[in-house]
């Protein structure tokens, strides 16, 4: 993860407060004026939420804790104008916080989103059940705008929508309508973190959504998929707000290879469907390091790499089912010497690949005198190429490796 | 987080083993009389629990969530009560975390260490476990089956009840009851500052106070130390007795002191020149804790 530059984002905060100041009419301006002061000469990227109107820094705030406003403080100096919170997040204290900052905040500086559930949904199906009603969800709404302080909400979403059904569900599509029409929610729209090709082509066949909250990230499996349904949005007029670009943060389920978050939220915004993310910063670390974003979309070689790195784990990772062993003619421990490969090329410990190669006692080229290999891999390694890269390892000194 | 969970252990880790919760042979919600249970097979661990809850799982995770259980019970008046059983690591994380939730002002109830029943809702605290009881209906029927319901399921887990000792050292003029709060991370939004105890306090302007268990002196002081780094130095003066008053770029007036392995402060009133006699007092108290 980066380290950022704390004086130069003090600095920013400063200098950015004057753009909190802009109508929403100007949030492009806003945007570019505290990031063309507190950078060198790089503009703000902006883009369009769809039809709606709105107009967003391509780096947005997912607030997800309600114990520290000076992080939305921090944020709103630093340039940020979006802000999505969740009625049930905290059991409203989420809410309520914003409310606080917001109040003393011009409205029109600031593009607000909240996100209702509907009342009873199975969390098997997705389907919403009969305690779903229009009624029931116009109540949380007065709750949330009473929390929140506000008249309106600029995005109402229909929360945690997981199947077309649900999209499609009659009382919700009346009540976001409702909701638009009292002058509640400026626009409406559906969230989604799963089955999200589903449920966005729902919204886009709905004709009443205008905006999708939905997951993304570069470790989805059916990413190009969810991307397709992305671009058909933006092409129906929707805008799109990704979540869940950080795809929770960790490489493995253990939660002990962090993900390079920096990379993975650029990963996502280099999709010119994606309006803007909304990224859960929960330091001013990480605030700055994702605000950077809005001025700097281009990925490193390192970030590639990081995210190429995390995509390929699981395919670096031989799940030992030693299917493959009768198929060698000389026996070699083929399991081992793939642990050693991911040792190599996934965790970038050449030293433990060397280590374990050495107690296999391996000879110096163990395919040598095979012309062609037989041994089969269920995961479709190629095992010959894997055991001749890395058993060059062995030959290699030890204090190259350290 | 590191400090929290071995802070927890030592003080809980005793208690744990006594608990028949957790046992694989029995199911994790008990039969109540009158009811019909229906336990869902699937047990949602970090990488799932967003499909129960939406975003609203990052902050679970913060606090080491373990797996949680649902359950429904229904009665012949079709009255139907959903039970999560959220399951943390420790019984500090699943403090944390019904801390986030929790508003000084509920109806407050002796179920777990501690709950509270609000329209359609009683939620409690037990031991590693943070468990919420709702139901859509609305009406006495269904609040008498929220509480009847959260009695057996803590006496079924039958799981420790203590709240966290540290909280103990926090002065109580002006102290709002039920304000506790343990914050996993980024304390103050610093990243480097995890496990703090807060106590909200009325006491002409309102203002927090917190405390941070450094484990030892040495890594108070680091604490110290790096929080230091953040602050202009215009913005730091010396208290009476060698603490510090701050001023936070990003939370304002601080007042800091250290003790032993502890750091604490008071912040959020940004009228009153000082509350040093308080800080005093939390030292004296800290010094008392074992």
């Amino acid at each position: 993860m980066n380290r950022f530059d704390r004086r130069q984002f003090l600095k920013s905060s400063i200098l950015g407060t004057s753009g909190a100041l802009l109508t929403a009419g100007s949030l492009t301006q806003a945007g570019c004026a505290s990031a063309q002061a507190s950078t060198t000469e790089k503009k703000t990227i902006t883009r369009k939420l769809g039809k709606t109107g709105i107009e967003l820094p391509i780096v947005s705030f997912g607030v997800m804790r309600a114990d520290n406003p000076a992080l939305v403080r921090a944020a709103i100096d630093g340039g940020v104008v979006h802000f999505d919170t969740a009625h049930g997040y905290q059991r409203g204290k989420n809410e309520e916080m914003l409310g606080e900052i917001f109040k003393d905040r011009p409205r029109d500086s600031l593009v607000v989103a909240t996100k209702v559930p509907p009342v009873e949904t199975d969390n098997k199906t997705g389907l919403l059940k009969a305690g779903s009603t229009s009624k029931a969800f116009l109540e949380k709404l007065d709750i949330s705008l009473r929390r929140l302080k506000l008249d309106y909400v600029d995005i109402l979403y229909v929360h945690g929508i997981t199947a077309r059904d649900a999209a499609l569900y009659p009382a919700m599509l009346e009540a976001i309508q409702s909701a638009k029409k009292a002058g509640k929610a400026r626009h409406v729209g559906l969230s989604v973190h799963k089955n999200e090709p589903e449920v966005i082509q729902a919204a886009i066949d709905s004709g009443v959504y205008e905006v999708v909250l939905t997951s993304v990230n570069f470790k989805q499996g059916h990413y190009s998929q969810v991307r397709a349904a992305i671009a058909n949005a933006a092409e129906a007029g929707l805008g799109i707000v990704a979540m869940k670009t950080m795809a929770g943060g960790f490489h493995d389920k253990e939660r002990t290879k962090p993900i390079n978050c920096k990379a993975a939220l650029k990963f996502v915004l280099n999709d010119p469907n994606v309006t803007t993310a909304i990224p859960g910063n929960t330091n001013f670390d990480h605030l700055a390091m994702n605000i950077s974003v809005n001025q700097d979309l281009a990925m490193t070689d390192g970030e590639r790499s990081d995210l190429a790195l995390g995509k390929s784990e699981s395919g670096l990772y031989c799940q030992g089912c030693e299917n493959c062993a009768p198929g060698c003619p000389k026996g070699l421990p083929i399991p081992e010497i793939m642990r050693a490969y991911m040792y190599t090329y996934g965790y970038r410990q050449p030293e433990l690949a060397q280590t374990l190669l050495a107690e296999l006692g391996l000879p110096e080229e163990p395919c040598s005198n095979c012309s062609q290999c037989t041994a089969q891999c269920v995961k479709g390694f190629d095992i010959a190429e894997r055991i001749s890269d890395v058993c060059r390892l062995a030959r290699v000194p030890s204090e190259f490796l350290s | 987080m590191k400090r929290g969970c071995i802070f927890a252990l030592v003080l809980f880790g005793p208690l744990l083993v006594s608990s028949a919760f957790g046992q694989p042979s029995r199911p994790a919600l008990p039969e109540v009389p009158g009811w019909k249970l229906t336990i869902e097979e699937t047990i949602y661990k970090p990488d799932n629990l967003w499909d129960v809850i939406d975003g609203a799982a990052d902050l679970f995770l913060e606090y080491n969530f373990v797996d949680l259980r649902l359950g429904r019970y229904m009665n012949v008046d079709s009255v139907e009560i959903k039970v999560e059983l959220y399951r943390h690591a420790t019984t500090l994380d699943a403090f944390g975390i019904y801390s986030q939730e929790r508003y000084p002002d509920y109806h407050f109830l002796e179920v777990g260490v501690q709950g509270y029943r609000e329209k359609g809702v009683l939620n409690f605290l037990a031991g590693p476990c943070y468990v919420k009881i709702s139901s859509v209906q609305a009406g006495d029927k269904v609040q008498d089956g929220l509480l009847a319901i959260g009695h057996y399921v803590d006496s079924y887990l039958d799981l420790p009840k203590s709240l966290p000792g540290i909280l103990q050292a926090f002065p109580k003029p002006g102290r709002i009851t039920n304000s506790e709060q343990y914050i996993a991370k980024s304390f103050l939004g610093y990243g480097f500052l995890s496990g703090s105890y807060v106590v909200s306090y009325e006491e002409g302007e309102p203002f927090k106070s917190f405390v941070i268990d450094g484990e030892n002196p040495g890594q108070a002081q680091n604490l110290l130390e790096k929080y230091l780094e953040n602050i202009p130095k215009e913005g730091i003066t010396k208290l009476s007795n060698g603490w510090l008053k701050l001023r936070d770029p990003h939370n304002g007036s601080i007042e800091l002191g250290w003790k032993e392995k502890y750091l604490f402060g008071v912040y959020g009133d940004e009228k009153r020149t000082s509350r040093l006699s308080f800080l005093q007092e939390l030292a004296d108290n800290l010094g008392v804790l074992k």
